[in-house]
Formats: C-alpha cells, sequence, structure tokens
C-alpha cells in the first residue's frame, strides 16, 4: 500500500511517501507561484526517488497552507495535527513539538497517540519564524544556511526586540552602522526568536519529551538559545524534521486508506 | 458597551454629523438595584428626548403596542432556534445569522411575518449533511459575521448554539406585559440579559453556559474575540477555564472586525476540531 503526504506551505513544500507503513521517499522543494504546482513538483519528486509510477498512489493527504487548493487530494487535515502525527512516528517518545516554520510557530501537546491534545499558534505577525532569519541573514549579507553557524561564534548576543520583524530589521541595520561585531549581533538576532518561542511555549502546558521541527530547526544556533531559554534538551527525531507535517499527512492517508479499505475504524493514533 | 464606541459617539458629534439626531444611551454595567433606578432615569430621559424631538407621545398603550410585538418576533426566533435541538437540524447557524441580520434591521411587523413563514417552510426542511459534523456553540461579543460561521461550519461543524448580541441574548427573553412598563424594559435589559460588559454575573453567565451546551448537546465551544476588545479578554480567560473544569473543549479565536486572515483562521478551527473529534 503506497499513500503520500503533501505539506505546502508558506516558504517549502514537501512531500513523503510510505510503502507499508514505511517512509520510502521524501523531499523539499522552494514554492512555486501556484499551490497546484508546488504540490505537483515535490509529488513528482518523490514518485522519481521511489521508482514507482503515480497510479500506484492509492491516497493523497494534504496539509499546510495550500492544503485547500490541491484538486488531486484525497483528503487534508490541518498541520497541526500532521506535525503530532509525524512527530510521533519518529519519535515515540515525543509528547511537546516546538515547530518553526516559515511564517508561523506553534507549540503543539500530544497524547501517547499521536493525537492533539492542546496547541498554541502564533498571533498574525511573523516574527520569530523562518521569514525573520530571511530578513535578517540578507540585512547581515550572510546566507541563511550560514546564519546559525556564525551566530554560535558569539557568547555575547546584542540585545533585539522579538515583537515585530520590520523593527528587528531596524535594530539590526542601527548595530551595523554603530560598527558592531556581525556575530554578536546574529546570536541577538537567535536569541530573540529564542525568547518568543519560549514565551509561546509559556501559554500551554508542555510534557516530556519535547522536539523541534520545522525548518529553522535546522538552525543550530536558535536551537541551542531556546534549550537555554526554555531549560530543556530536545529530543531528536528519526526523520528529517522539516518534513513532519508532510510525513504526519502521509500517515493520516494510511489510515485513512485502511478505514475505507474496511481495515479499522480507527482513526486515533497508530 | 465598550470605550470604543463612546468615543465613536464624541467623534461623531464633534464632527456634527447630518444624521437627524444623536443621542447616548448609559447604561450601568451591574444590575444592582441602584443600577435599575439609574437605568430608569436615562431611559425616562431618552423617553422625553424621543418625544420632543419627534414631536410626540409615548403612551401606555403605544408601549404595550410595541413591547407585544417584539416579544412576539423573539417568541418566534426561540422557536426557530429551538429546532436546532434535533439531531440534523433544519437550519443552519450561518443561515440563523443570515435570519438575525435580516429582523434586526427590517420593521418588525414585517420581521414577524418572515419569521412566521420560515417557521412553517423549516418544519418541512430536510437537510443533507455528513454525519460526523461536530455540533458547536459559539460565544463572543460582536460577532456578526456570516462568513465567519461559514468558515467555522465549512471545516467540519454545525453551529447549534450561541451566546451573542446577534444571537440567543437578543430573543431569549421578553418585556413583561404587566405592571410599570419602564421598570418591565430596565429590568430586561439589566437583570435579563448577561453579556460579558456586566460585571456581577459571570457565574451566572457560566452556568447558563452549561446548561446551554448541555441542552443542545454540543461538543465544543468557539470564543470569538474582536482584537483589543477588553471585556472579551477577561471573559474568554474565565470561560476556559470553568469549560475546562467541566471537560468541554473550548479554543478562542482573536480576529480583526472584518478582517482577513482566513487561512490562519481555518488552520486554527480546523485543528480544534480534529482534536475534538480525537477525544470523542
Amino acid at each position: 500500500m503506497i499513500v503520500a503526504g503533501i505539506d505546502i506551505g508558506s516558504l517549502t513544500a514537501k512531500a513523503v511517501l510510505l510503502q507499508n507503513g514505511q517512509v520510502v521517499a521524501s523531499h523539499i522543494e522552494r514554492v512555486r507561484t501556484t499551490t497546484l504546482l508546488s504540490a505537483r513538483e515535490v509529488l513528482d519528486a518523490v514518485i522519481a526517488q521511489a521508482h514507482i509510477s503515480p497510479t500506484q498512489i492509492k491516497h493523497i493527504c494534504a496539509t499546510g497552507y495550500g492544503r485547500m487548493s490541491i484538486p488531486f487530494v484525497h483528503s487534508n487535515i490541518s498541520e497541526i495535527s500532521c506535525h503530532g502525527m509525524g512527530t510521533f512516528f519518529s519519535n515515540p517518545s515525543v509528547r511537546t513539538i516546538i515547530d518553526i516554520g516559515g511564517q508561523d510557530c506553534k507549540v503543539i501537546v500530544i497524547d501517547d497517540t499521536g493525537m492533539v491534545d492542546d496547541f498554541v499558534m502564533n498571533d498574525k505577525c511573523a516574527a520569530g519564524t523562518g521569514r525573520t532569519l530571511e530578513i535578517m541573514a540578507h540585512t547581515l549579507g550572510i546566507d541563511l544556511e550560514a546564519l546559525g553557524t556564525f551566530a554560535l561564534k558569539s557568547r555575547r548576543p546584542l540585545p533585539i526586540s522579538n515583537k515585530c520583524s520590520i523593527f528587528m530589521e531596524l535594530e539590526v541595520m542601527q548595530f551595523l552602522y554603530q560598527g558592531k561585531k556581525p556575530q554578536h549581533i546574529a546570536h541577538g538576532i537567535t536569541l530573540s526568536i529564542a525568547k518568543r518561542i519560549a514565551g509561546l511555549a509559556g501559554k500551554i502546558t508542555v510534557k516530556n519529551n519535547i522536539c523541534i521541527s520545522g525548518g529553522v530547526s535546522k538552525n543550530r544556533a536558535v536551537v541551542r538559545d531556546i534549550e537555554k531559554e526554555m531549560g530543556l534538551t530536545f529530543v531528536g527525531l528519526a526523520h528529517d524534521p522539516q518534513v513532519m507535517g508532510a510525513l504526519g499527512a502521509a500517515l493520516f492517508a494510511q489510515k485513512a486508506l485502511s478505514k475505507a479499505q474496511g481495515k479499522t475504524n480507527d482513526l486515533r493514533g497508530i | 458597551g465598550c470605550d470604543h464606541n463612546r468615543r465613536l459617539f464624541d467623534n461623531w458629534r464633534f464632527a456634527d454629523l447630518k444624521t437627524g439626531f444623536h443621542r447616548m444611551l448609559f447604561v450601568p454595567y451591574s444590575s444592582s438595584e441602584p443600577s435599575l433606578v439609574q437605568f430608569r432615569n436615562e431611559l425616562d430621559r431618552l423617553k422625553t428626548f424621543l418625544e420632543s424631538t419627534f414631536d410626540t407621545t409615548i403612551t401606555r398603550k403605544k408601549l404595550l403596542e410595541s413591547i407585544g410585538l417584539y416579544n412576539k418576533k423573539r417568541a418566534l426566533l426561540r422557536e426557530i432556534a429551538q429546532t436546532r435541538l434535533t439531531e440534523n437540524p433544519p437550519i443552519s447557524g450561518a443561515e440563523f445569522m443570515s435570519l438575525m441580520h435580516a429582523v434586526v434591521t427590517i420593521p418588525v411587523e414585517a420581521a414577524i411575518d418572515l419569521l412566521s413563514r420560515l417557521a412553517q417552510a423549516l418544519s418541512h426542511r430536510s437537510v443533507d449533511r455528513p454525519k460526523d459534523l461536530t455540533r458547536l456553540f459559539i460565544m463572543g461579543n460582536c460577532l456578526e459575521e456570516i462568513s465567519r460561521v461559514e468558515l467555522m461550519e465549512d471545516c467540519g461543524a454545525l453551529v447549534v448554539a450561541d451566546s451573542i448580541c446577534l444571537g440567543s441574548r437578543y430573543y431569549t427573553t421578553g418585556v413583561s406585559r404587566s405592571g410599570n412598563l419602564m421598570d418591565n424594559l430596565v429590568r430586561r435589559y439589566l437583570k435579563n440579559i448577561s453579556c460579558p460588559r456586566m460585571m456581577d454575573d459571570y457565574q451566572g453567565r457560566m452556568e447558563r453556559i452549561k446548561h446551554t451546551v448541555d441542552q443542545y448537546r454540543a461538543e465544543a465551544i468557539i470564543m470569538e474575540k474582536v482584537e483589543f476588545c477588553t471585556m472579551m479578554t477577561g471573559e474568554s480567560y474565565i470561560c476556559s477555564h470553568e469549560m475546562h473544569k467541566a471537560a468541554i473543549p473550548t479554543i478562542t479565536l482573536t480576529r480583526e472586525l472584518y478582517g482577513g486572515g482566513i487561512g490562519q483562521s481555518r488552520t486554527r478551527i480546523q485543528a480544534f476540531l480534529e482534536k475534538v473529534k480525537n477525544r470523542l
């Protein structure tokens, strides 16, 4: 049985293929001008990776902000539920997920079946998300991928506001004009994001074990600063943390297909 | 009820808009006896103002007739609202809100006629819906956007009951027609309707919400809060804690009045409903 999960986010599109409950392919791509284009591209990529034909995929589930605009999917589930299920599959000891995506961040608490118990999301502003890091990296004149390593060189972060990406950018520019060391500015940025995430997590009751997912989880400085700010150590995931949403969607696709085939009535857990 | 409206009124007066007339009715925040007296004074002054502005006399006979009409309208709305007690209500939440928009806008006689015909039509109406919709109770302050309720129902729910100004708070109680009619109006507005602006009845409101949730077999509550509304901020905090004790799932959604952010709202609503389904 082959199923697929597609996660169309604000900055990247992801897809995961599951075959008999195992991940056989995954792909991440920058989003295109339309949701449909993004979905087709990532799906085609995993199909090619797994060397299968499209007709072998029996159920496709979509998630992410673009989930409503993909005509060829069979179902859609919120990214909150999908992230919960995906991370649980990747590490069954996880009970709280801090997910930092392109333009939103969320803290999700799950139960012992991977289903959502509670969640909280950021408000309208994208401060503290991947988009913020993109803007700041550009302002500092370095690659986004290098921002984390750069910030790790500093032990003296400069204080930077965490309320608004635009104001954050102005503060960074001001520091640069003042001749402040860029690595201290970079560390100030990652610490600012960590404080915002810690504030968000404070709105619900988190449970151990805690993991981090989403594209920003690959920024080691942000991860370090969140761990310090919240006094915790994240547990690892068996799969790429950036595809947890797509993985969860694929798992829900699997369950929906099983139900349709009369194999189970239970859509809870795995 | 809020500072925003009061300051808006000041701006109207300052701009000297040619609306015919403008007047602010100051409503107390409590239903204590001194508050009832204060509100009675306000209504008396309003009556005098209307009589002099429109060169008319508001007699007991006219007041009685008007109260009768509005009581009839509210009774019809209650009758229609009660159709939502059924397993598969003949009217959706969005349709009910559309109805409320209509009946508070048109003259009361036309509203009664519309409601009478609708009540008749609904008795024969059967709607084909998915079986697993989550029965929702909604509450909030200024919730009047039909599209908002449509969004909730589009995510897999059916709004069956509410505690909003353009909902049950409008029609649940009528005005007594015996005794002093002005005092009866005072009692209806201060004692018999409780919204988050009223400071001394939050426990009563919580009990009524729990009772209505139970009566209409609602499975979850969505609390709608307009950005910067202090009344609803306090109310949603209390309500989420009280409903948690009663094991009723709740979520508070903050939005701008007639604002955007549909994608973000849809994600939150859908995730909440998925979470509720998981508990069942």
